[in-house]
């Protein structure tokens, strides 16, 4: 990103207004150094400078004397006019031209690194497709993605990008979501499935009927948010913002006190002299470089983030992650994945593992029910379903099955009782199907939710950041919730909550937060609607899909994995640090010039860099946000 | 009704809030944002007829940013 601002490209990037301006600053240059080189003085040197000075300065006073008029009197061409003008009635040419030439100068790198930052921003989030192929009569048309009405078919092939939300109708393939999620692993799709905009479609040829037009798609409400996350400040924008609007006035009047006082009140002091060092106040009287590289560090942390995958919808929530406190977590879908598995088998002495599985397996063959699911798929192999006669389901009780020839039984502790088998495990508190075989108990398999893979490195990655509490929340009862809560390390955790309980707990741990913290919920979004609202910052997962997440919530995870909070946290705590290290920076120079200024050691030479110079180097700084270190 | 308009060259960030707070004092539009990341113009307004309006926004940023131009 930045090594590409040395290549040649730099001047066909540049705009007709900026072309001029860069054309009439080379030839004020020129101009200059052919003034300072020719041995004139008194009248004839002064003219001799007045071109250079006029090629750069001409639109700065036409502007100075129009915003006057207009009522504007503290802006930046009124006083660089001033200080300019005053620079020549001391008889100061060369600073004079200088001055006006370096103004410019900056200017047109601000408005370059400006436009060039913002162009890499946006191209970080590289998901709007070109075109789009749409099939019609057979043939395929190239057409804008903007032109293509719900219903209609197009085709995306190896390679291409995917244009527009919709519904597989023919064709299978493997997606690349890593513009929208930052997840290099590839996502097999296949007929009936749906897809969305922005993934490159890797393998297979796609046939998609389109489900929503373009300004509904997932791409263009993303693009939509990270654009309007600018919208929400964060303090310290709003804090430089006020603070610019004293700044300049107040150095505007300190400059004129210093050109008018001293020389009345100190003997010996030269007028010329102090109206020289008030020349420089004007120069550095200009609060451009905080103004624009705080926002522009936030834009570019909210564009890092959205590449790796987390919506941010404002620089503000981006600001506060960086001051969180406590993290209180949803349990199921959140932490755990929301789906069952087997999690163990337990046969009696008179079976082994491998046979009461298949048991439940047979036995389960046919019942459409989640925990039948999950325990074919933990058994794997093919059923022959030849060797089931007969499967009866019993519901709230489990099935009934005969295979080959004799009567299984798969079910809870209801089914045991009410069939009458003795010496089942009882007391379990979580959920376990239990197996007999002609009315001999043959053991049970306990079924429960997976935690998320990267769950524990995402509370330990919390832990380390210094994150002071982390909290669990949840529905489900309290065996599973401290089973789950253990093997991550959470702090505390809460059971059998129903969603009012949910929000009560949330108001009990605001009041235990300081005043400066922050609380962040992390949930589903689905069901989690008014939590999400009440904590500080509300973080909806798995967002890639779900609009009634990306509404209700203030950052979104885009994929279901938790850790993607610690890159969110990370990238709001380079930001913010970023943000600081500028407003430091440039508040540092620009005092520490002045007051030399003042005194009368520095010169207009280092007034010059203290504006412009500090600009610039605070965009470049700015600009570093965009990286994000895993 | 949320409306958006193109703020084309508008690289001031304090000129950005200057506009964006005298926008905030007009009459007929509220929740004024001026982003100047993206260079929009965002408000909220209930007005049938945008026309007058959008002549007093044009007239305040020719004051604070003459080189911006508002898109409609």
């Amino acid at each position: 990103m930045i090594s590409d601002w040395n290549s040649m490209n730099t001047l066909k990037e540049l705009t007709k207004k900026q072309k001029t301006k860069l054309f009439k600053i080379a030839l004020a240059f020129g101009l200059l150094i052919i003034a300072v080189l020719l041995p004139l003085s008194g009248w004839i040197a002064l003219i001799s400078f007045l071109p250079a000075y006029l090629i750069v300065g001409y639109g700065t006073l036409k502007s100075a004397i129009t915003n006057v008029f207009h009522g504007e009197v503290f802006d930046e061409n009124f006083l660089m006019s001033i200080a300019t003008i005053g620079a020549i009635a001391l008889g100061e040419y060369p600073e004079a031209v200088a001055v006006m030439l370096f103004y410019q100068v900056g200017e047109l790198f601000e408005s370059y690194a400006v436009d060039k930052s913002r162009k890499s921003i946006t191209s970080l989030m590289d998901l709007r497709a070109d075109y789009a192929n749409l099939l019609t009569d057979g043939h395929l048309i190239k057409v804008d993605p903007d032109d293509v009405a719900v219903g209609q078919l197009i085709q995306v092939k190896p390679g291409e990008k995917i244009p527009l939300d919709g519904k597989i109708i023919a064709g299978s393939s493997s997606l690349d979501t890593r513009s929208l999620t930052g997840e290099s692993l590839p996502r097999d799709v296949e007929t009936g499935d749906d897809v969305i905009s922005g993934c490159i479609n890797v393998t297979g040829l796609l046939t998609i009927e389109v489900s929503k037009v373009y300004g509904e798609s997932t791409v263009a409400r993303i693009l939509d948010l990270v654009e309007n996350a600018s919208d929400k400040k964060a303090n310290i924008e709003t804090f430089i913002t006020k603070f610019a609007r004293y700044y300049t006035p107040v150095v505007v009047i300190i400059a004129v006190l210093l050109a008018i006082l001293p020389p009345l009140m100190i003997p010996g002091a030269l007028f010329s002299d102090w109206i020289y060092r008030a020349l420089t106040f004007l120069v550095i009287s200009c609060p451009c470089a905080l103004v624009i590289s705080i926002p522009l560090s936030f834009f570019a942390g909210v564009g890092a983030a959205s590449h790796a995958g987390i919506l941010v919808k404002g620089s503000n929530y981006l600001e506060a992650l960086a001051q969180v406190e406590v993290v209180v977590f949803d349990k199921t879908g959140t932490l755990t994945e929301g789906t069952f598995q087997v999690s163990g088998i337990y046969p009696t002495e008179a079976f082994n593992k491998e046979s009461l599985m298949e048991l439940a397996a047979y036995a389960e063959h046919y019942s459409s029910h989640p925990i039948s699911a999950s325990l074919r798929n933990y058994y794997g192999s093919t059923v022959d379903p030849l060797r089931i006669a007969e499967a009866k389901e019993l519901p709230g009780h489990g099935v009934e099955a005969w295979i080959d020839g004799k009567q299984v039984l798969a079910g809870n502790v209801k089914l045991m009782k009410s069939h009458e088998i003795l010496n089942f495990k009882e007391g379990l508190t979580g959920t376990a199907v239990h197996v007999a075989v002609e009315g001999i108990y043959a053991g049970h398999i306990t079924i429960s939710d997976q935690v998320k893979v990267d769950a524990a490195t995402a509370i330990a990655g919390l832990k380390a950041f210094g994150i002071k509490k982390t909290v669990m929340l949840t529905g489900d009862h309290p065996e599973a919730a401290r089973q789950v809560s253990a093997s991550l390390g959470i702090d505390e955790f809460y059971a059998q909550l129903l969603p009012a309980d949910k929000v009560e707990q949330i108001e009990a741990l605001l009041q235990e937060t300081s005043e400066k913290g922050k609380l962040v919920f992390v949930g589903d979004g689905v069901n989690d609607a008014p939590v999400l609202a009440r904590s500080d910052i509300g973080i909806a997962m798995g967002g890639l899909g779900s609009d009634a997440a990306i509404e209700a919530a203030d950052v979104v995870i885009m994929t279901d994995e938790p850790s993607k909070l610690n890159t969110v946290m990370k990238i709001s705590k380079k930001t913010l640090r970023i943000a600081r290290q500028n407003v430091l920076f440039a508040l540092g120079i620009k005092f520490g010039v002045l007051i030399l200024g003042a005194m009368g050691i520095a010169t207009i030479w280092a007034a010059v860099f203290a504006d412009v110079g500090v600009t610039v180097l605070a965009i470049i700084n700015a600009m570093r946000a965009l990286t994000v270190t895993k | 009704m949320k409306h958006t308009y193109k703020l084309e060259d508008l690289c001031c960030a304090s000129c950005g809030n200057k506009i964006e707070k005298a926008l905030n004092q007009l009459e007929g539009i509220q929740d004024v944002h001026v982003n100047l990341m993206a260079q929009k113009l965002s408000f909220e307004s209930e007005l049938v007829d945008l026309d007058p309006v959008l002549l007093q926004i044009k007239k305040i940023i020719r004051k604070y940013e003459p080189d911006c131009n508002l898109l409609i």
